[in-house]
């Protein structure tokens, strides 16, 4: 007989899509938590929206996480988070899952959105000004929040892996949204070493994380 | 560009480093290079952990407001198994407007056509800037009618605006000085409704040699929508595979 998995504290996404899971999950708690969206995602494909909520659980501290890094604005990445789940939903039908997993498409298209309301913003603003006013990064610590805290664990794990040069590069082109150009101009280093920095952080992650595809 | 330069733009891009024209240029180049596309799938899924690594929980009454919306928003058809040009799923699905070449002087009320990005098709008359004396003279009506008002687009591509007039009920798109497209590419103008609803394609153009636009749209009201021009590849495109390098405000 199966024991439930109910000594691991289960994260706030109800479980809805697959029909049950070993307490395996929480060692490889990716690849299982993937598995899972992806079996949500063929359901909210066909309009279901029990499925789409566990999809909403699942994936929304990241894209909310992600919005707030970028934008800074409560207000403001809640709208971004609202538009990003609208859209899961307009475009579940198209998700192609070989193009990678359901939480990387969310990320990618939160932090898209993000990234363009922050640029469209500091165009409208004072172009010339941006450099000189580049934020302090918000506090890299938001209130634990209990929950995942296990994965924001182990990304922080993976990310510690990054030298500090490949870490900062990576850390303005994603969480300040500054183009490589800018970057380069921020650390007074050469544009070749931006790209390199952040063409070898990427490749560093994704060996820490395992990521294979 | 070369295989290397192309792979270390692809870091970029997973990371939202490139400007709207680099990812422009980038999606173009690889197009036809399932690769290369992979190696990019591959770059946002390590990318994605620093999303990861900052993960919040948002205000709770967050999740009862998406659930709301969602329930009233339609889905997409799926789509058959063509490959849809952009990279990303991440592109809003577009209504194009149909073009009605040749038909001058047709008269759209205004009203009308603020509804057209939902759904429908609209016939915008098309006349290519002087291909005749009628174009010449609306456009030439446009500019100088004494109602005319104008909109501004900003972004890296500067000196376009969109000038329009109720009493000659057409509107212009129109410019100075503005930069040409890299090799065979053209711009496209789009009209977006608004956040989530659907962009929809106006026009086509490219600027002349002297850096000038003059594009009349007849029976177009700019009013209360965003317009955005993108750069294409050669040909043009139905949706738009790159972000608006221009548009307003």
């Amino acid at each position: 007989m199966l024991a439930a998995p109910t000594v691991f504290a289960l994260p706030s996404g109800s479980w809805v899509c697959a029909p049950w899971r070993f307490p395996v999950w929480q060692i490889e708690g990716r690849v299982e938590d993937d598995l899972d969206l992806e079996t949500c995602i063929g359901r909210v494909a066909a309009g279901d929206q029990g499925a789409f909520a566990a999809i909403y659980d699942q994936l929304v501290p990241s894209v909310y996480g992600v919005a707030r890094r970028v934008l800074r604005d409560p207000a403001q990445a809640e709208e971004v988070t609202q538009e990003v789940f609208t859209e899961i939903w307009r475009q579940a039908t198209r998700f192609d899952a070989g193009r990678g997993s359901v939480r990387t498409w969310a990320v990618t298209i939160a932090h898209r959105r993000a990234v363009d309301r922050v640029r469209s913003e500091q165009a409208r603003r004072d172009r010339q000004a941006r450099q000189a006013t580049l934020d302090p990064p918000a506090d890299a610590t938001p209130e634990d929040t209990a929950l995942d805290s296990e994965d924001r664990e182990r990304a922080r794990a993976a990310m510690a892996e990054l030298s500090a040069a490949q870490r900062e590069a990576l850390e303005l082109a994603f969480y300040d949204g500054l183009t490589h150009v800018q970057i380069a101009d921020h650390l007074g280093i050469a544009l070749g070493t931006v790209k390199t920095r952040i063409r070898d952080g990427l490749i560093r992650l994704r060996a820490a994380l395992g990521v294979s595809q | 560009m070369n295989d290397d330069e192309l792979r270390e733009m692809l870091a970029l891009e997973a990371v939202g480093a490139l400007t709207d024209t680099e990812r422009a240029e980038l999606d173009a180049a690889i197009e036809a290079r399932p690769d290369l596309r992979a190696e990019l799938d591959s770059f946002r899924g390590a990318a994605a952990v620093m999303a990861e690594a900052v993960s919040e929980e948002p205000p709770p009454a967050l999740r009862a407001r998406v659930l709301e919306t969602i329930a009233a928003t339609p889905q997409e058809p799926a789509l058959p198994s063509l490959e849809t040009p952009d990279a990303g799923p991440d592109v809003a699905p577009v209504v194009p407007i149909t073009a009605a070449r040749g038909r001058r002087h047709q008269w759209l009320r205004w009203g009308g056509i603020a509804a057209a990005a939902a759904a429908v098709a609209v016939a915008v008359v098309v006349v290519s800037p002087f291909g005749s004396d009628d174009a010449g003279d609306h456009l030439a009506e446009v500019l100088d009618a004494p109602d005319r008002q104008v909109i501004e687009l900003t972004g890296e591509l500067t000196g376009l605006r969109l000038v329009f007039s109720d009493a000659v009920g057409a509107t212009v798109l129109d410019g100075e000085g503005v930069q040409p497209p890299e090799g065979d590419d053209v711009y496209e103008l789009w009209r977006i409704a608004d956040q989530a609803a659907p962009e929809a394609m106006i026009r086509e153009f490219r600027p002349e040699d002297d850096g000038s636009v003059a594009e009349l749209m007849e029976g177009v009201d700019p009013r209360d929508d965003v317009w955005a021009v993108t750069q294409e590849p050669a040909g043009g495109s139905d949706e738009p595979t790159s972000d608006p390098i221009a548009a307003t405000a």
